[in-house]
């Protein structure tokens, strides 16, 4: 008799794995029409099973039943034709490549896998929910609302375009010196004016977006030598610009 | 770790079994039949391998002994319903 190593298996990969071999044998079958007449094809396959499902307060395994074990569950699988168009009316769009997954966003395991179990797997996905008024916090149990997870989304969102800081110049020909700060990803958020203070004093952003802050300061709010800016982009990107007036050499710094 | 050698990996297996050449001729009445649709319902053995790298190997057989003992193998049920198809250019949409 052949050796079975037993293993525990959860559905989903076991799935997975059957899928991958019924493609292999489409893929065979198709080799095979090439020189002859007539095939046939694999319109389903089901598959009886008998095993022991466990529970291990997380998720399902199962193990498939040994000889001489007696009083085996049996699970019946069954794989059906598809076709391109009912795949495509069926699943999901695939998640993109920018796109942030509910992986990457700092969420507990709790929360995340109750955002999973709702066929949450993307931030977009949350948002549709939200735009449509689901009332995610009932549906789970309270674990989750949107108002904790804005912000995670927001920081998150903010991680995958971090602003960068490219060229700061102080311009002396109005009547006010002007601080212009070059570079990318600068002012994202709508909802929310850049702030800047220099030297601790708060100083008005004349103008801000994406490639440019444009800081106007009062004439003795900047002193010979080094000059400290700081500016709140939002409230995950904030910036610590050391700016020595003399040279125009600067230093900068990032937090998040 | 490999599936067992006295296995074939299910895409193989079921591959395999669809290899039918599904003409049947008599010279002598000179009748030809042809099979359109089979219903396979057989049982087999499985071996399941875990390997973390490639997922789960699926092995099967069908019954490998058929002498009668005290502790008997499991044997698993497959179902497997094929269907002729024209030798077009457009195959596959199918399983």
């Amino acid at each position: 008799m052949a050796t079975v190593s037993n293993a525990m298996w959860n559905l989903e990969s076991f799935i997975d794995s059957l899928v991958v071999e019924l493609d292999k044998a489409r893929e065979t079958l198709a080799i095979k029409a090439i020189n002859k007449p007539l095939t046939y094809t694999v319109k389903d396959v089901g598959l009886d099973l008998h095993l022991f499902p466990t529970y291990n307060g997380d998720e399902v395994k199962f193990i498939t039943a040994q000889p001489g074990q007696s009083g085996a569950s049996r699970l019946s699988i069954q794989l059906g034709s598809i076709t391109d168009q009912q795949i495509r009316q069926t699943t999901r769009e695939p998640v993109s490549k920018d796109a942030i997954t509910i992986d990457k966003i700092d969420v507990d395991n709790e929360t995340r896998k109750s955002l999973r179990k709702m066929g949450v797997t993307s931030v977009n996905d949350l948002e549709k929910l939200e735009n449509k008024n689901v009332d995610i916090a009932n549906v789970s149990n309270n674990k989750i609302s949107y108002k904790n997870l804005a912000d995670i989304i927001k920081k998150s969102k903010r991680h995958s375009t971090p602003p960068s800081v490219g060229k700061v110049s102080l311009n002396m020909s109005g009547a006010k010196p002007i601080i212009i700060v070059d570079g990318n990803n600068l002012h994202l958020d709508a909802g929310f004016e850049p702030v800047a203070v220099v030297n601790n004093k708060l100083v008005h952003v004349l103008t801000s977006d994406n490639r440019k802050l444009e800081i106007e300061v009062g004439p003795d709010t900047l002193k010979k030598g080094k000059n400290e800016l700081v500016m709140t982009l939002d409230p995950f990107a904030i910036f610590k610009i050391d700016i020595n007036q003399q040279d125009n050499e600067r230093e900068q710094r990032k937090t998040f | 770790m490999e599936i067992d050698e006295a296995m074939l990996e299910m895409g193989g297996f079921v591959s395999q079994m669809v290899d039918l050449d599904g003409i049947l001729f008599d010279l002598e009445e000179k009748v030809l039949v042809q099979l359109e649709k089979a219903d396979l319902e057989i049982p087999i053995q499985l071996e399941i391998l875990n390997t973390n790298d490639e997922g789960l190997k699926i092995g099967c057989s069908p019954p490998l002994y058929y002498v009668e003992t005290t502790v008997l193998p499991v044997f698993h049920q497959l179902k497997v319903n094929i269907e002729i198809t024209e030798n077009k250019a457009s195959h596959g949409d199918s399983l």
